[in-house]
């Protein structure tokens, strides 16, 4: 008789099998040579490849290409992360915060948009403003009915890939009497329309992952408008935690590996004799293998349809300080050669190896999604019972 | 990992064990006035760290006898349910030589297999009539005495410190060098040319203690194990010895926090309790995301220590366990201290006694750095085409500098 772990086992052995003959040799190094464009036809090439496949969207209903087990996600992006196998950052948001709100909530002419995702059309989010970050329900974008129409007016941040996308997702206020929360919708926009101006904001790496998006009279149709109007802020609850633990575990995995290279690299310039860096090194691999079995169990455990409270933000939390510290020891460690720029950093990799990269990078995992002050917040009142602060209106 | 039937099971009889165990020490901190005793801080004077009525009671309720094989020859438990016992006791701070008693000794003799020895101590062991300790010297360090045959009597002499749990032990099992080879027996104390020196420490939970032996004579026939068996005994004990550590840690940490966040949700300043100030709400959420580390860790410890895994896995789990519970659970004990401003600055307030706890499991069987170097060594030794250190476990124990000692 199998159990459900050999089940496991046997679909392990067989992404193996199939990684080892798919995943592109020197990818990395020629995906960042490549131009934007010719960039994202890379991606969108492994993108077609995983759909063929069955590996792209996991996640997602069989009805829609999906249909694996939480198990069965989690063990995917394991195997991904171990082979090294590319990442499609720029269709990461599409397919997962994005797909998740449609199927939450979409009408089924708005399902329509799967179809596209799969075909490689990027997609932004629009939530954050300049003065809507932590306190996102503050927001100002406006949206404002005109008969069976909205008009949108308004300017979003931090939206990854807005300057290659084709669509947007954007939270919007439609009744600006309401309280805060009450009063937002959400609305899918096509990005081509009139009045929508991307503007790039090189990131601290250097890189081009984000935008400013300025909306100026933007029209679109009522049948923009996602999951009801002034129903927003329950909606963007689908955006925010459509993170189920699996996707992390591929992070997770892809973070021992980049321990792996600071390994080599410490026996390899001689510091192994050095009890500070070794010691750094052994917290790093504790600490790292901690997180992974904390990963999987969260995983296993949503998986047995337990509750799991609030371990996404405590392995957020515990994740982003380790990513500093570790790429930041490197960073101490190696010396001056982390110093020098390598071609290849126009990747939005955190997990790339040239450390200087790797180490700016890993601000992603302390203020992204949710600052690591906001998620301490949220663990202390709803895990730890504290009482809020008092909120200032 | 996938969630077995088995272990959803064993998770179903260890929360038993763990509310049971709980229970019986609530009923003893009930009738015990622990800090009555500790305000001496003569630990020893106050009949401390040993309370022969709360040991009778765990031995009635079976839990000195959970890793020794019972009538149909299979033991009741495995070290995951000692280990939770080790955490209800870490958690309320009581002084107790359970790890000694009921973990390190039954173990090395169990895997020593020398039956007279096992039919000599076992059954005194499980009852609560015997009480262990081992002294067989720091993890990574040489074998702390020296042992010479004269006809059937073993000879023995040198000096073994920070045994844990000796003012209490009836008998400790002592690891020697005997022509060059390792050799492990049993001392029964009192014993003429032994003597013990139980050490002051600044936690008064513990007893610790100074074994000094001067040409100690030892029948033959108290030897737990010789040669490469000895090495196998000193290897797994000093193993269970963290692991046993990092469980009591963990329920020492817990309730550290815990302490810390029932004061920062009571204690009110400028009108508002204190736990609603993000400085102090998230001292706390440091503390509890460590906890959660650590348990996990611990979890790592147990599944390497129930699968009977070779040498090598145990050590590293062991490691893991040893050094997530030991700085960042010293860090909560400090974290603890500070939320409890002034209170907690008093010899009357708990908070000082998680941190020595704490302190002091971190010193005993390899500390934080010792622990993270060594995981450190192994990888580096790993590397392909890296010299590194080598396997930090391959050398004997008998020469200086073994088993993965940092260098």
């Amino acid at each position: 008789m199998s159990g459900p772990g050999e089940d496991l086992d046997a679909y392990r052995g067989s992404l193996r099998a199939w990684l080892a003959a798919n995943v592109p040799r020197n990818w990395r190094s020629e995906w960042a040579r490549a131009e934007t464009q010719e960039n994202i036809g890379l991606q969108r090439r492994w993108l077609a490849t995983l759909v063929e496949a069955g590996y792209a969207v996991p996640h997602w209903p069989a009805e829609f290409g999906g249909g694996a087990t939480l198990m069965e996600q989690a063990v995917l992006h394991q195997e991904f992360a171990r082979a090294n196998a590319p990442e499609i950052l720029a269709f990461n948001v599409a397919l997962n915060q994005i797909a998740r709100t449609l199927l939450d909530h979409g009408t089924p002419e708005q399902l329509q948009h799967l179809g596209g995702m799969l075909r490689g059309e990027v997609w932004c989010q629009g939530f954050s403003e300049s003065e809507a970050g932590s306190d996102l329900p503050a927001l100002r974008m406006r949206a404002d009915r005109d008969g069976d129409s909205f008009v949108l007016n308004g300017h979003k941040v931090w939206s990854s890939y807005a300057h290659l996308a084709r669509w947007g997702m954007f939270l919007a206020r439609t009744d600006p009497a309401a309280p805060k929360r009450r009063g937002l919708s959400i609305f899918l926009v096509d990005m081509t329309s009139a009045g929508v101006e991307v503007r790039n904001t090189r990131k601290i790496t250097g890189g081009a992952e984000f935008n400013e998006i300025f909306l100026d009279n933007v029209r679109v149709s009522e049948s923009a408008v996602l999951g009801g109007e002034n129903n927003g802020w329950a909606v963007s609850a689908s955006t925010l935690n459509s993170e189920r633990g699996t996707a992390n575990v591929g992070h997770f995995e892809r973070f021992d590996v980049l321990l792996q290279k600071y390994t080599a690299a410490v026996a390899r310039e001689g510091l192994d004799s050095d009890d500070v860096v070794v010691e750094g090194l052994g917290r790093g691999l504790v600490e790292s293998e901690v997180l992974r079995s904390l990963g999987m169990r969260t995983v296993a455990e949503a998986a047995a349809g337990r509750p799991v409270g609030p371990q996404a933000a405590i392995l957020k939390l515990y994740f982003g300080d380790l990513i500093q510290r570790v790429t930041a020891e490197a960073v101490a460690t190696l010396g001056r050669e982390t110093q020098v720029v390598h071609e290849d950093e126009v990747l939005d990799s955190y997990t790339s190896g040239h450390w200087m990269h790797d180490h700016l990078n890993s601000w992603t995992w302390t203020i992204a999604g949710g600052t690591s002050q906001i998620q301490r917040n949220l663990i202390g009142e709803r895990a730890l019972g504290l009482p809020r602060e008092p909120e200032i209106r | 990992m996938t969630v077995t039937l088995e272990e959803t099971e064993r998770a179903e009889v260890r929360e038993e064990l763990q509310l049971s165990v709980r229970r019986l020490l609530h009923r003893w901190a009930g009738r015990t006035d622990v800090n009555a005793l500790l305000r001496t801080g003569d630990a020893a004077e106050a009949g401390l760290p040993h309370d022969p009525a709360l040991w009778q009671d765990m031995a009635d309720l079976g839990l000195l006898a959970l890793l020794v094989p019972d009538d149909d020859g299979e033991p009741p438990a495995t070290a995951a349910e000692v280990a939770v016992v080790l955490t209800e006791l870490g958690r309320g701070l009581v002084p107790s030589p359970y790890l000694s008693s009921a973990l390190l000794v039954p173990s090395a003799i169990l895997r020593g297999g020398r039956r007279e020895v096992a039919e000599r101590y076992l059954p005194g062991l499980t009852t609560g009539a015997v009480l262990g300790a081992v002294a067989f010297g720091d993890a990574g360090r040489p074998l702390p005495t020296t042992v010479r045959r004269e006809g059937d009597t073993l000879v023995v002499g040198g000096t073994v410190d920070f045994v844990l749990d000796l003012g209490s032990a009836s008998v400790c099992l002592v690891a020697g060098v005997l022509d060059g080879a390792g050799v492990v027996f049993a001392v029964d104390l009192p014993a003429d040319g032994a003597r013990v020196e139980v050490r002051r420490m600044h936690d008064v939970t513990r007893s610790v203690g100074r074994l000094v032996l001067d040409d100690v004579r030892v029948d033959a026939s108290a030897v737990v194990a010789d040669g490469v068996d000895a090495d196998e005994v000193v290897s797994l004990v000093r193993e269970l010895g963290a692991i046993g550590l990092a469980a009591d840690s963990l329920g020492v940490a817990e309730s550290a926090m815990e302490a810390a966040v029932a004061y920062a949700g009571q204690r009110r300043q400028f009108g508002r309790a204190i736990g609603s100030f993000q400085a102090v709400k998230h001292l706390c959420v440091d503390m509890f995301v460590s906890v959660e580390a650590g348990r996990e860790a611990l979890k790592i410890a147990m599944g390497a220590a129930d699968r009977g895994s070779g040498a090598a896995d145990l050590a590293h789990a062991a490691s893991v366990a040893k050094a997530q519970l030991g700085e960042p659970a010293v860090a909560v004990a400090r974290s603890c201290i500070q939320v409890h401003g002034g209170i907690g600055f008093t010899w009357e307030a708990v908070p000082h006694r998680y941190l020595k706890r704490l302190l002091l499991n971190d010193a005993l069987f390899g500390d934080t750095r010792w622990h993270r170097r060594r995981v450190a060594r192994a990888a580096l030794g790993a590397v392909p085409g890296g010299d590194a250190a080598g396997d930090p476990r391959s050398s004997s124990m008998v020469a200086d500098g073994v088993g993965g000692s940092p260098r």
